[in-house]
């Protein structure tokens, strides 16, 4: 095919000389053949593997300088055409990867914040879609960093769309696209270029948006009860998307590790219970939820496992609908009144090893129920979360209390004449 | 009648300030803790109202706590040390409340300024000074800034248990309340032991041992006193 390829396309070897300038002599030889669109290698799977190469693209990449083989190692020019001793790979995911692992070798810092990323760790649980260097950067188009942190050029926007437009229409998309502050936040901002976590887990994002709003602390606490429990329990969008649907998780909590417990540490508990995503109709109450927390730390593990709750937006396009400051929302009511909305959706989570966290259904009640007091003892909203058999005790023990005046009062009008006889013993 | 000198200056400010605050946290409580089923103000104000007024009663109980030992009348609740003796005393009065009253016999308890208390309101004053309302307290500041406290709350089960503990005390001061007032309405008039936690001084006989007069019996008084006026004057 290289031959035929060859002879074929002599007349265009003088193009490729005006093209790609800036390129090395040895680099333009490479395009004389990978210049053509047609140029594939079959893989393993079946499937074909573009080898072409716009030259003009590359010559405007910050890596033109390199030159093809100091990527390409594996290339043997003597062997080349013949596509001998060269590694087959089985499909375009491999090779990717495969290729990957050479940027490191410049990148070194890069690769090993990657390496920490949940993307790394979706990448070897072997999820396909996971990017590695390329699928972000491009192979042969890498660009300079500040042309990543453009509306155009973001390539988060091409696995997580339904996102990015969600971003466009929040306030910080709107800061960017219309107003034109640059500054305003993009995603590698919150989210982190190359050590990017799930959002879900720790305090990252929280931090991110502090770190841009440092007097959000001092501001919330001017008006906001115990602002540092809400900071902590409430995520930022909870509030400030205020079209965003909320609900409740509690994550099983390592108390001696100071870390969110693992699903592979207590997996055999939940080994009967479908996740969230596979959606089912079993879901915890309260009790089954004081069972697998009590037989969970009856396991011998020197930790007490509790449950954290925090209130958070229930999707990630909920997460980026953030609103302008003055249409957050700020009545009270929204989260402590009785049937409060956030509290109607509650789950259980657990981190899982690639990072992501498995989630389990819980019914609304166990935020409500005397039952919860132990299992569910760090999480509470005024109102909102009010455990339902205190309320009854109450009217109970006001109804008692007044009783007692009433009857007393009564006897005493009753036994008027008894206790005028005994005046006058 | 006789006038008694039975609660000093600072227990009467200490009570009343003690009375406004706990009605006043029991109120914005239950506003706190019902909105929506009761909006009589907005959940920001009646958290507030409730912080300031629970540190106002957080400042009194140590008026109270200081008069009371730095002046030597923390006898005044102390109960009989004698387990014996004291449940006999305590046995009578709760006679007294639940069969005695209605057949007008004698209140066995005669108050004086260094005994005002009987048998059962020493204890369960004592209770509720020394355990019941530091609990309130402590809880009511632990939730006032879960964050400061967040290793207490922690070590106490965390919030929902601290909270949990607030309100059954809440629950227990409103139900309190309700007997509270009532047996405030039992002396020898309705108002009476109310007029003197004004005045500072209650009205008792003067004979040793007689019983709190009913107001029935205060009524029916004159009618026996006059006529041995009247022979006197003859």
């Amino acid at each position: 095919m290289l031959l035929a390829l060859a002879v074929a396309g002599a007349p265009a070897f003088a193009g490729i000389q005006q093209q790609a300038q800036g390129l090395a002599a040895e680099d333009r030889q490479c395009l004389k053949c990978h210049s053509f669109e047609s140029l594939s290698k079959e893989l393993e799977d079946g499937g074909t593997l573009s080898l072409h190469v716009i030259g003009d693209a590359f010559a405007q990449s910050v890596h033109h300088w390199i030159g093809c083989t100091n990527c390409h190692r594996d290339i043997d020019l003597d062997t080349h055409s013949q596509a001998t001793g060269r590694k087959p790979y089985a499909n375009k995911r491999e090779y990717s990867i495969a290729l990957s692992k050479v940027c490191n070798e410049c990148h070194e810092d890069k690769s090993h914040l990657y390496q920490g990323s949940i993307h790394s760790s979706l990448v070897e649980s072997g999820n396909l879609n996971a990017p590695v260097c390329t699928d972000c950067h491009g192979s042969h188009t890498v660009a300079t960093r500040a042309s990543y942190e453009t509306l155009t050029g973001v390539p988060c926007k091409q696995c997580h769309e339904n996102i990015f437009n969600a971003y466009l229409g929040s306030m910080h998309g709107q800061a960017r696209s219309e107003l034109g502050h640059i500054q305003a936040p993009i995603c590698a901002d919150c989210h982190r270029a190359h050590d990017v976590g799930a959002a879900s887990i720790g305090d990252r994002l929280k931090d991110a948006c502090v770190g841009c709003h440092q007097n959000a602390a001092l501001q919330h606490k001017e008006w906001l009860p115990n602002a540092g429990l809400h900071l902590r329990s409430v995520s930022c969008a909870a509030c400030h998307a205020p079209a965003a649907r909320r609900k409740v998780d509690l994550m099983l909590y390592d108390g001696e590790r100071q870390r969110p417990l693992s699903e592979k540490d207590v997996l055999p508990h939940f080994a009967k219970l479908p996740t969230a995503e596979q959606g089912g109709t079993v879901s915890l109450d309260a009790v089954e939820l004081w069972k697998l927390v009590r037989a969970i730390n009856q396991e011998g593990t020197a930790a007490e496992v509790t449950l954290r709750g925090r209130m958070e937006v229930a999707t990630g396009v909920d997460a980026h609908q953030l609103a302008w400051k003055d249409k957050a929302i700020r009545d009270c009511g929204s989260c402590h009144a009785d049937g409060a909305e956030p509290f109607q959706e509650v789950t259980v989570s657990l981190v899982r090893e690639d990072g992501t966290r498995a989630r389990y259904d819980a019914e609304s009640e166990v935020l409500s129920s005397a039952v919860s007091l132990n299992s569910v003892g760090g999480f509470y909203a005024l109102g909102g979360t009010r455990i339902k058999l205190l309320d009854v005790l109450l009217v109970l023990v006001v109804l008692g209390a007044a009783s007692v005046p009433i009857v007393h009062l009564t006897m005493r009008k009753l036994l008027r004449k008894d206790r005028a006889k005994g005046d006058r013993k | 009648m006789k006038k008694l000198y039975v609660h000093p200056l600072p227990v009467r400010i200490w009570h009343w300030i003690n009375a406004s605050s706990v009605v006043s946290l029991i109120l914005t409580g239950v506003q706190i803790r019902y909105v929506g089923l009761i909006d009589v103000m907005s959940l920001e104000l009646a958290v507030s109202l409730h912080n300031w007024i629970g540190f106002l009663l957080l400042g009194n109980f140590f008026l109270w706590l200081s008069f009371y030992l730095f002046s030597g009348k923390i006898g005044t609740y102390h109960p009989e040390l004698s387990p014996k003796k004291y449940y006999a005393e305590a046995w009578r009065q709760v006679r007294y409340y639940g069969w005695g009253i209605f057949r007008g016999a004698p209140n066995p308890h005669h108050i004086s300024p260094g005994n005002k208390f009987n048998p059962l309101q020493k204890v369960s004053y004592q209770i509720i000074m020394l355990l019941v309302l530091p609990a309130q307290i402590v809880t009511g500041v632990l939730l006032w800034d879960v964050e400061r406290f967040s290793s207490t709350v922690t070590l106490l089960g965390g919030v929902r248990v601290v909270d949990t503990v607030h309100v059954l005390i809440f629950i227990f001061f409103a139900g309190f309340l309700f007997i509270h007032v009532y047996l405030a309405t039992l002396g020898h008039t309705a108002s009476a032991h109310i007029k003197a936690m004004f005045t500072g001084y209650e009205e008792t006989d003067d004979e040793p041992g007689a019983a709190e007069p009913e107001r029935d019996t205060k009524e029916a008084r004159p009618l026996v006193v006059a006529p041995m006026v009247s022979t006197q004057l003859h």
